[in-house]
């Protein structure tokens, strides 16, 4: 009897020795799990609530971003962020701070009202763009710098490629998000999708005098916007742009301006099938809606087309000519951005190395999950998992003695 | 009774390390350990003590 009580502190012992290995990891692999909407000792659930629905079925993302906390329980060298979801968002894509939170307020705006110093590298003078007149697709977000008070006429026309009715909506707004000014236009009447087209029709907005406006086109693919006109020194579509095809005579497409750090092409038909020139890179289009996505390392890319009927994606902005082309937003810095692998389609990973990226007072890293377009579509993305891999090198008496496995941040 | 009594005291020995541990860095112990579970152990293993001590003065 008097034996038995070395059990329970010898159970005390092993489960003390149990917990010190498994953070010291010997392999320095490491893996996490985490299912939104449970508890987990690694993550804080996904935030802000805004931008999240939760209930039956799991957390869905609904606004554009998100953000979820993440803590090591001890220091690791890389992530590999394994991220599964369901769902359709134009772009899926992962980032994590590299700087403090205080700094971070999502981006800055590089130009704006009297109130913030005037930056710099973007010049409102410039040559007149009349606007453009290459034949797009379906939803785009234009940010553009208007000469004088803003009077915008855009020409659109419905293809009724799809079933189903197709309204129009345009607004212009400022950089703040105040609403300036809205017009809508109903169905064209024809609900079939017998590939009729429309007669072409037009929308005014007009909008007092701003350094920079934002200028939100929603429609479906069925939709074409055949040109802008108004007077402005700058042009640039927000992470999409999708060249419409056009049957008849082709318009010549001038290479297209963009300062993403990728670019993903796809084409809805046969007849869009091409080799993509995106500075040194080439995306080739051998299969309809196949998504190809290439890394751009220079600051600017110049994406040649061969012909139209295309869709591109990025993460900055997209113009016609290096004269239009300006990036109102500046990339915030405190990010680190890489670009996902979408390996199947509702299933992303994405690496980090960690030593590069902030962490907070208590911990913690902050990732973001980005799907820009997705409030404006007004669909959601249900995060079914997210993976991460922990790595750092295996664990040894020297390294336990010489650097950071003991480390506290 | 001496099993639950050394049950007790061991159980609440490391629930008092693994909260400190826990302070000291969250996730080094919650990651891989019930904490509540040991705090249950404690409770109990303390009561079954306490219990089995006042049927042995009776």
């Amino acid at each position: 009897m008097k034996r038995l009580i070395v059990i329970p502190w010898m159970l005390a012992a092993a489960a003390f020795v149990w917990v010190v290995v498994a953070n010291i990891a010997p392999s320095g692999k490491f893996l996490v799990r985490y299912v939104p909407g449970e508890e987990s000792p690694f993550f804080q659930r996904l935030g802000p609530s805004s931008a999240v629905a939760s209930g039956e079925g799991g957390e869905r993302l609904k606004d554009d971003r998100a953000f979820f906390l993440f803590r090591t329980p001890t220091q690791f060298d890389r992530a590999n962020v394994i991220v599964s979801f369901e769902g359709n968002a134009p772009i899926v894509e992962l980032r994590a701070a590299t700087g403090p939170l205080e700094a971070e307020r999502e981006r800055k705006f590089l130009r704006g009202e009297a109130a913030s110093p005037a930056p710099a590298n973007v010049s409102a003078a410039g040559p007149v763009l009349p606007g453009f007149r290459i034949p797009l697709r379906g939803t785009h977000e234009f940010y553009f710098a208007p000469i004088g008070p803003a009077d915008l006429t855009l020409t659109v026309q419905d293809r009724n490629r799809n079933a189903g009715a197709d309204p129009i909506r345009a607004r212009i707004i400022d950089l703040e998000g105040t609403l300036l000014a809205e017009a809508a236009l109903p169905d064209d009447g024809n609900l079939f999708g017998n590939g009729v087209a429309s007669e072409s029709r037009a929308l005014r907005l007009a909008a007092p005098h701003s350094s920079v406006l934002r200028l939100q086109f929603l429609a479906s693919d069925d939709v074409y916007l055949l040109g802008i006109k108004g007077a402005m020194t700058k042009l640039a579509a927000r992470e999409r742009l999708f060249v419409a095809d056009q049957p008849g005579e082709q318009m010549p497409i001038p290479p297209i301006i963009t300062d993403g750090a990728f670019l993903t092409a796809s084409t809805p038909h046969r007849e869009g099938f091409q080799t993509i020139r995106a500075g040194k890179e080439e995306l080739s289009l051998q299969f309809t809606q196949e998504r190809v996505t290439k890394r751009l390392t220079d600051k600017r890319t110049s994406i040649i087309l061969e012909k139209p009927d295309v869709r591109l994606e990025t993460d900055g902005f997209f113009a016609f000519g290096t004269q239009a082309f300006f990036a109102p937003l500046e990339p915030a810095p405190s990010w680190a951005t890489t670009v996902p692998v979408p390996y199947e389609p509702d299933l992303m990973t994405t690496e980090f190395d960690l030593n590069a990226l902030y962490r907070d007072e208590r911990g913690r890293y902050r990732f973001e999950i980005v799907a820009p377009g997705l409030a404006f579509l007004g669909s959601e993305l249900k995060i079914k998992e997210i993976k991460i891999e922990l790595e750092r090198p295996r664990w040894s008496f020297v390294r336990l003695f010489s650097d950071k496995i003991i480390e506290i941040k | 009774m001496a099993l639950f009594r050394s049950t007790f005291f061991a159980s609440l020995s490391l629930l008092v390390i693994f909260i400190f541990l826990e302070f000291w860095r969250p996730a080094f112990v919650t990651a891989f350990f019930n904490i509540t579970a040991l705090g249950a152990v404690v409770l109990v293993s303390g009561l079954l003590w306490i219990l089995s001590r006042d049927k042995g003065r009776a």
